[in-house]
């Protein structure tokens, strides 16, 4: 009865945005999936979707009192000197349940890299050649990246100690359309990625620390290649766009050389291309008011992977390793709230965030701050989160840019794994 | 339930995979090594070998008999329909009917002159022991249609050239032709055994000078076309089994029009430099060899496109040069020609669909082949050299001379631009 919802909810589109790194290398890594995590500037290791509970750590999966899918999508904008540019995203769709009070199990899929761009080169090249003045200019479009469908497992270690295994397997693709201008005549090369690969993910916490004053959970992540990704390459016959549709056809007068004269496109395997080592830490502090917490997370991520220039010819402003703190709040809403303003979940955050591009090249700093909330609603504790970023990168080689993120969160609760009375 | 919600999950993802962002502006940034690259190449080991061939006249808007300069034009050879034009059901066999009679008929052909001061007189001449195949517009030259072709003509009719009167839209015009009392020629043998309609023009008597008539291809809306009328009269009986009964006679004239013509040309002796030179010329039958071997050997990168392919020639100046078109086109076989050759025919096939035009500019001449360029670095086609031949449009006495590999400065050279990844 509230699937209806869902897909309306989701249908919603937003301004879109562009940074500049997420036309480099693999693009833009995605490290939030949630907008619950968001709203607490965490990557998803502390809880965040409820007390104890992070939609992103399956560890936690566990406290979870009904089963759920899960749904956020979320609206970028990116402002420098370059221009102001937005895209929508995918961010998560994931369905997960405890089975008992120390395991749980769920699956879904969520974005890994999102590779957008659209770039004019910034200078134009003149040469004469036989007489003649030739003026050249590039252009470069593309849209794909790498996406994960994971499964992952909670499970007891000890009495105060549980674990969480998750399995990803990556895949996506990446069309890519490099256009070369020789005064107005447009020669197109268009390129694709095939990517697949498969990453573990193993997840810890411990409430031994769970008393006295101040009591805390500990969370910690790592990651790691189970089989690292590695692309299919496909190149295609660069052609002249001479009707100028933009498609490589025959429609009058026809494209250069002939669409049926071209040999199929070229195919050669790149492996390693993206091998990350990622590490995470969390700290959930429990306030002496019930319900409210404070906490802090570490997130440390690095590609190993290799990026050979046949397959990246723009790499330079990739970010290849990042590191986040951050330090957040959160008032959780209890169980049993009635009125409406119980039933709200508070959230906020501050973080810094330091990268560094393709081999150690430069660094970016980026700095901001989240505010968020979640309502629940339904008797299955249903949820809508929503969650604002405000960051400031600084720093780059090109240009300062201000990231403003809006993200919508919708969960759907169900109980599974209960025995009914017959009636 | 659960179904249910297992369905959900899967149809939502599929939609939610769907919904991607897409940008607003493109941004600036160096995109200096981006993998898509101009550059370009010249290239000078170009080869070229002269060959000739009976000239070809067919194709053209005019017919010419007598002299011009250094080129004698022995015969005209026309072939009719064996349909009329104004209906496809009346051929020369159904004129044998026995309710037809026929009064009388013409050929006509239309001269070019515009006065009429010493007319000219032509003979007619037909073949009617010759078999279905008396000349091909293509393949018929001053070789294979000699004076003994020529001499095999039946004569069968005179004609002076005179003036002619008719009317377009009520108004008088004025045309020369000379129009051949070919009466006795439809006889049971021309019109039924004999099935090459072809008849021959000459001259009684050669003056010196060159004159010429329309050929069918000059224009198909100005009835300039060669054509032989014939006048009959047709008699339909109320009773066809009862022809004693009484008769309705209808009083009809058919045209069949002239399909394929030709004049037979005898060219001169060629000159030093039409052999020493790579030569191209319609008149002389000269054609020429192209060798372009490098390309074989050609190192370019992977996936290359071609933006330009110059093949470029200069030519040896030559004032009356005004307008000079060639053909360039790449060859089917394998050909070896190492000095300048006759042959009897142009046996060198080629890929017409990759036929490309220059005209002389500026004393040179350029052929874009990029298709054809295209084309073997696809391994589509062997790169096994390309033909050089005239328009049939240029004049007959015009000879461009080429400059060869030998020749130092004013070679040919290939000038190749590309873009590849």
């Amino acid at each position: 009865m509230y699937r209806p919802k869902l897909f309306a909810i989701l249908t919603i589109t937003f301004m879109l945005g562009q940074s500049i790194h997420s036309g480099y290398g693999l693009g833009e890594r995605s490290f939030t999936h949630s907008a619950s995590a968001l709203s607490m500037s965490s990557r998803g290791i502390i809880p965040s979707f409820t007390e104890n509970v992070s939609l992103s750590n399956p560890v936690t999966w566990n406290h979870l009192k009904f089963a759920y899918l899960a749904g956020n999508i979320s609206g970028n904008e990116v402002s420098s000197n370059l221009g102001t540019n937005g895209h929508t995203d995918f961010n998560s769709l994931q369905f997960a349940v405890s089975i008992g009070s120390n395991y749980a199990w769920g699956f879904g899929v969520r974005p890994l890299f999102s590779h957008k761009l659209s770039l004019i080169g910034s200078s134009s090249d003149e040469f004469i050649v036989n007489g003649d003045t030739l003026n050249t200019q590039h252009f470069v479009d593309g849209s794909g990246g790498v996406s994960s469908l994971y499964t992952a497992i909670r499970f007891p270690i000890t009495a105060n100690e549980g674990a969480a295994i998750e399995l990803d397997i990556l895949f996506g693709s990446y069309r890519k359309d490099t256009k070369l201008r020789i005064n107005d005549r447009d020669y197109h090369y268009y390129q694709r990625h095939i990517y697949d690969g498969s990453l573990y993910r193993l997840f810890l916490t411990s409430n031994r620390f769970n008393k006295g004053q101040i009591p805390a959970n500990i969370y910690l992540m790592i990651s790691g290649a189970i089989k690292s990704l590695r692309a299919n390459h496909l190149s295609f016959q660069p052609f002249e766009d001479v009707n100028k549709n933009g498609y490589f056809d025959t429609s009058p007068p026809s494209d250069s050389p002939n669409p049926s004269s071209v040999p199929n496109a070229e195919s050669s395997i790149f492996k390693n291309i993206y091998n990350p080592f990622e590490f995470g830490a969390g700290l959930d502090f429990k306030l002496k008011n019930n319900k409210s917490h404070i906490m802090a997370e570490f997130y440390h991520w690095k590609d190993n992977g290799n990026k050979s220039d046949e397959l990246f010819s723009l790499k330079s402003l990739y970010i290849d390793q990042s590191n986040q703190y951050s330090i957040s709040f959160a008032k959780f809403s209890s169980d049993d709230a009635f009125k409406l303003s119980q039933k709200i979940q508070y959230r906020s955050g501050v973080y810094f965030r330091h990268d560094n591009l393709y081999n150690n090249t430069s660094s970016v700093n980026e700095f901001g701050l989240t505010v968020g909330f979640g309502i629940k609603f339904g008797r299955a504790k249903n949820q809508l989160d929503f969650a604002y970023k405000y960051g400031l990168r600084s720093g780059d080689v090109k240009s300062d840019e201000i990231i403003q993120q809006i993200t919508f969160g919708v969960q759907i609760g169900d109980l599974w794994f209960v025995k009914r009375r017959p009636k | 339930m659960k179904l249910l919600y297992l369905t959900s999950v899967l149809v939502t993802g599929t939609f939610l995979i769907s919904i991607n962002g897409c940008m607003e502006e493109p941004l600036h940034a160096d995109l200096s090594n981006e993998n898509l690259e101009l550059d370009t190449l010249h290239l000078y080991d170009i080869e070229g070998e002269t060959y000739q061939i009976p000239p070809s006249i067919g194709s053209k808007t005019r017919l010419s008999l007598g002299v011009d300069g250094e080129f004698e034009y022995k015969a005209i050879l026309l072939k009719t329909s064996f349909v009329s034009s104004e209906s496809v059901q009346l051929s020369y066999a159904s004129l044998l009917d026995s309710n037809i009679l026929i009064d009388s008929a013409f050929f006509t052909v239309y001269l070019t002159t515009d006065t009429l001061i010493n007319p000219i007189s032509f003979s007619l001449f037909s073949f009617p022991d010759q078999g279905d195949s008396v000349f091909s517009e293509s393949k018929s030259h001053y070789l294979n249609f000699t004076e003994t072709e020529i001499a095999l003509g039946q004569y069968e009719a005179s004609a002076l050239e005179e003036e002619s009167e008719f009317m377009v839209d009520s108004v008088a015009n004025s045309v020369f032709r000379a129009r051949f009392n070919v009466s006795d020629m439809l006889d049971s043998t021309f019109m039924d055994s004999s099935l090459n309609y072809t008849v021959m023009l000459t001259l009684d008597n050669d003056d010196g000078n060159l004159h010429s008539v329309y050929s069918r291809e000059y224009s198909s809306l100005e009835n300039t076309t060669p054509k032989l009328d014939v006048y009959f009269k047709q008699f339909t009986y109320a009773d066809s089994a009862d022809t004693s009964q009484d008769t309705q006679i209808d009083t009809l004239q058919r045209s069949f029009k002239v399909i394929s013509d030709l004049s037979i040309l005898v060219p001169p002796d060629i000159l030093d430099e039409d052999s020493s030179f790579i030569s191209i010329s319609r008149g002389k039958g000269l054609r020429s060899l192209i060798s372009l071997n490098f390309l074989d050997t050609l190192a370019l990168p992977n996936q290359t496109t071609f933006d330009k392919a110059e093949l470029i020639f200069h030519i040896v100046p030559d004032t009356t040069i005004s307008s000079f078109t060639l053909y360039a086109i790449p060859l089917q076989d394998t050909v070896e020609l190492t000095n300048f050759t006759y042959f009897d025919e142009d046996l060198f096939d080629t890929f017409s669909y990759l036929t490309v035009s220059g005209t002389v500019s500026d004393n040179q001449v350029v052929f874009n082949i990029k298709r054809f360029l295209q084309d073997h670095y696809f391994n589509h086609i062997d790169n096994l050299g390309i033909k050089l031949y005239s328009s049939v449009n240029n004049s007959i006495h015009s000879t461009v001379h080429l400059y060869s590999n030998a020749d130092s400065l004013l070679y040919p050279k290939l000038f190749i631009q590309y873009v590849s990844p």
